[in-house]
């Protein structure tokens, strides 16, 4: 009987010994929490600037969500670091920080100017390669130093810089779709494209009550690794409207007596289709959009009849058509194909594709692109026409 | 029959699709799309198709000779010399491509997991567990799977239904744009993974009916060329022309996954249908190799063969391959024509000499 159970017995002995821990476990405490990365060229070498999160600084309390307490410091820790590669220069930032660094929180990279002219594939490469970073977190472009953009402490509502910049993106994607999607899965899945070029958020830093404070404003465009140029927030409205990620948001156009009108988006649906005209590559874009009107800074508009709704659509219209040849005008300028036309030819066309794939550069400067907008406007918000004064004028 | 285990045609049928999902959706949409790229899905169709065929012939050969495995019926087809010859290849083979599996299966978690962990410490412990499993029979084993596979499949299908939000379903257009050849060049090295059926050379012989023994491989196929299928267009229609440089793209995958603000970071889903279905894999080749030498040394008993077994093939997993690289080579390049031979080549050539010398039963066929 003894000899049946002294197996179990040593075996489950030999367990506690194990209990103690997993194999590489990192306490806690010993990890430095990345929350924004800055990338920028200098010299031959990169430069690294960390935004650590300080965990002590963090802890809870009422304030926690607003960033306005005067005696709690910005919980963040600045450490910078330069070597050749951004692997190694990571590495130099455990040093600096005395702690090994952790990746799960890191909600933007962000690569200076300089940087993203020269090549951007350290930081892909990097990125792709290590197990630890996902593809979800933003990619940024500084107009500037990366650095500066890292080091601004102003954090709007939330405690963390890095935080803001995230919660900023994120809701300017939902909300009033102002920005592109940003994110490295997007951007490498474009610069992997045959011939669809990657886009970035920009960044730039600005005063906002007293602080420095990054903001995202506009969007980088790159022709493959290189940064080629800025798209404004008009141009990126348009982009998007060509990419039809437009969820919601406001357009503000022009009423005919110069007065302005604010319309909501309430939903739009993009088709691109290509074509050949006498052999040459042709696009067609109609953008199909349900809108309200918001606010209207004429009181003599009427808003009583289907028929008056109808007479506003044009408006509508003609304020994204221009917001659509923006993007397209610059996104010539720079002869990169953003937009991924030449790949929704391939798709449908890809016959004539193969013809004209070696030439794409040369073609898409030119390529005539006809822009037609249906807008409908179905409703005018708790009131119809704006009120008007009682007493005699 | 050798082993006194017996098994249904269902239970064949799970254990086979354990075989050949969890390795095939990790690695398939890498390899395939290197070569076929967005008609990845058209070469899954192809190597069903091939699959079906080759399980076709394994199960007409088990059928004519029930209860017996593939060492036993060659010595009888083939004479003790050429006979034997073949059930030494059987027993290598399974060795052979369980030490892939055992490596990849290491490979795997220390690449995207455990990089401080040594590789052999993942090597000792799967083979431990195999060894401990077959120890135990057939019918332990079929039992576990019964009970892993349901649950690999239902995760499977959550990653699965999670991506459709995301999947950009243009990503597959233009179809066959460059033609038939890149699909087929694309097949090849995923028809290792379909003729995995070869595990039936010696279960056949475990079955309580092995009339049945085609339509189990058949339904196995199948089901397996679904799953692969709905696999290989998520990744490609969610992942597109990135799944060419992620060497693990279902991973990737599952690591992006985001159901509103609910469902975030799935991947240890794929972490654990990998364990799971990994651990089963190797311990169902583990049996075959184990029974094939057992009975190529004309012994009775076959646990200490297991033992032995187990030990070389945590030698062969550690030793036979320098790095991640080479492995993944030798899997998509160099291996899938000499394996080929084995799982699909020298069944076509014993079912013709069984026909040609009239040997084994044939009742089924007349009946």
């Amino acid at each position: 009987m003894t000899g049946i159970k002294i197996i179990p017995v040593v075996l489950i002995g030999l367990a506690l010994l194990f209990l103690s821990g997993c194999w590489s476990n990192l306490e806690l405490e010993n990890r430095a929490f990345v929350s924004a990365l800055g990338i920028d060229k200098s010299g031959d070498k990169l430069r690294v600037t960390a935004q650590l999160l300080v965990p002590s600084l963090l802890g809870g309390g009422q304030n926690r969500a607003m960033g306005t307490d005067p005696n709690k410091k910005n919980p963040v820790f600045i450490v910078e670091t330069e070597a050749r590669t951004l692997s190694e220069a990571v590495d130099l930032l455990s040093k600096e920080s005395g702690r090994r660094l952790f990746f799960p929180f890191l909600q933007i990279i962000v690569v200076g100017e300089d940087l993203a002219r020269y090549s951007i594939l350290p930081v892909t490469e990097w990125v792709q390669r290590d197990r630890e970073l996902r593809l979800k977190t933003l990619l940024g472009v500084a107009v500037g130093e990366a650095g500066e953009v890292i080091k601004a402490p102003g954090a709007g509502l939330e405690r963390v810089p890095g935080y803001f910049l995230g919660s900023s993106t994120e809701t300017a994607n939902n909300f009033c779709s102002r920005v592109v999607e940003g994110n490295f899965l997007k951007f490498i899945k474009d610069l992997s494209s045959r011939s669809r070029d990657p886009v970035a958020l920009r960044l730039a830093t600005a005063e906002v009550s007293d602080q420095k404070q990054a903001r995202i404003s506009g969007s980088a465009v790159f022709d493959g690794y290189r940064l080629a140029g800025w798209l404004n927030d008009r141009e990126t409205r348009g982009y998007l409207w060509i990419t039809g990620d437009i969820q919601r948001g406001i357009i503000s156009a022009t009423l005919p007596h110069g007065e302005s009108i604010a319309f909501e988006i309430r939903g739009s649906d993009t088709e691109i289709k290509t074509g050949f005209v006498d052999g040459e590559p042709v696009v067609d874009i109609n953008i199909v959009m349900k809108s309200a009107v918001n606010e209207v800074h004429n009181p003599v508009v009427s808003l009583a009849s289907p028929r008056d709704l109808d007479r506003l659509e044009p408006l509508v219209e003609r304020q994204v058509a221009g917001e659509v040849h923006a993007a397209l005008e610059k996104a010539r300028r720079l002869n990169t194909d953003i937009f991924g036309f030449g790949e929704i030819i391939h798709r449908q066309h890809p016959a004539e594709w193969r013809r004209i794939a070696g030439y794409w550069d040369e073609i898409f400067p030119l390529l005539p692109v006809q822009v037609q907008v249906k807008a409908t406007i179905r409703r005018t918000g708790q009131i119809g026409s704006p009120v008007r004064p009682g007493k005699p004028e | 029959m050798f082993e006194g285990s017996k098994i249904s045609s269902r239970q064949a049928v799970f254990l086979i699709t354990t075989v050949i999902v969890p390795t095939s959706i990790l690695f398939l949409p890498h390899m395939i799309y290197v070569a076929a790229k967005r008609d990845a899905w058209l070469s899954v169709l192809a190597i069903t198709l091939f699959g079906l065929g080759v399980g076709d012939i394994i199960g007409r050969l088990g059928r004519r000779f029930p209860g017996q495995t593939v060492v036993q019926y060659s010595r009888r087809l083939l004479g003790p010399v050429l006979g034997g010859a073949v059930g030494l290849v059987y027993a290598g083979f399974f060795i052979y491509i369980n030490a892939f599996v055992v490596r990849e299966f290491s490979e795997m978690l220390v690449t995207n997991y455990y990089k401080e962990t040594p590789q052999v410490v993942f090597v000792l412990g799967i083979v431990f567990v195999a060894v401990y499993i077959v120890w135990y029979g057939l019918e332990v084993l079929t039992r576990v799977n019964d009970m892993v596979l349901p649950l690999v499949l239902i995760m499977l299908g959550v990653l699965l239904i999670t991506s459709v939000p995301i999947a950009e379903p243009e990503n597959l257009l233009p179809v066959l744009d460059n033609g038939v050849g890149p699909v087929l060049q694309g097949a090849v090295p995923a028809a290792v993974f379909f003729d995995e059926t070869v595990i039936m050379l010696v279960l056949i012989s475990n079955l309580t009916r092995p009339a049945e023994a085609r339509v189990a491989i058949a339904k196995a196929v199948l089901l397996v060329g679904l799953i692969q299928l709905l696999v290989v267009v998520t990744v490609v229609t969610v992942l597109g022309t990135l799944t060419e440089n992620q060497l693990y793209p279902t991973l990737h995958l599952a690591r992006h996954l985001r159901v509103g603000p609910y469902l975030a970071n799935v991947d240890p889903l794929i972490l654990l249908i990998w364990i799971l279905g990994g651990f089963l894999k190797v311990t169902i080749f583990h049996y075959c190799a184990t029974i094939c030498a057992a009975q190529l040394l004309g012994l009775s008993g076959y646990g200490l063969v297991s033992v032995v077994n187990g030990a070389i093939l945590s030698i062969l997993a550690v030793v036979l391959w320098e790095d991640a690289i080479e492995l993944s080579y030798q899997i998509s390049r160099i291996i899938p024509p000499f394996f080929l031979a084995v799982q699909a080549g020298i069944p076509v050539l014993l079912l013709a000499v069984a026909f040609f010398k009239r040997q084994g039963v044939t009742a089924g066929d007349r009946n």
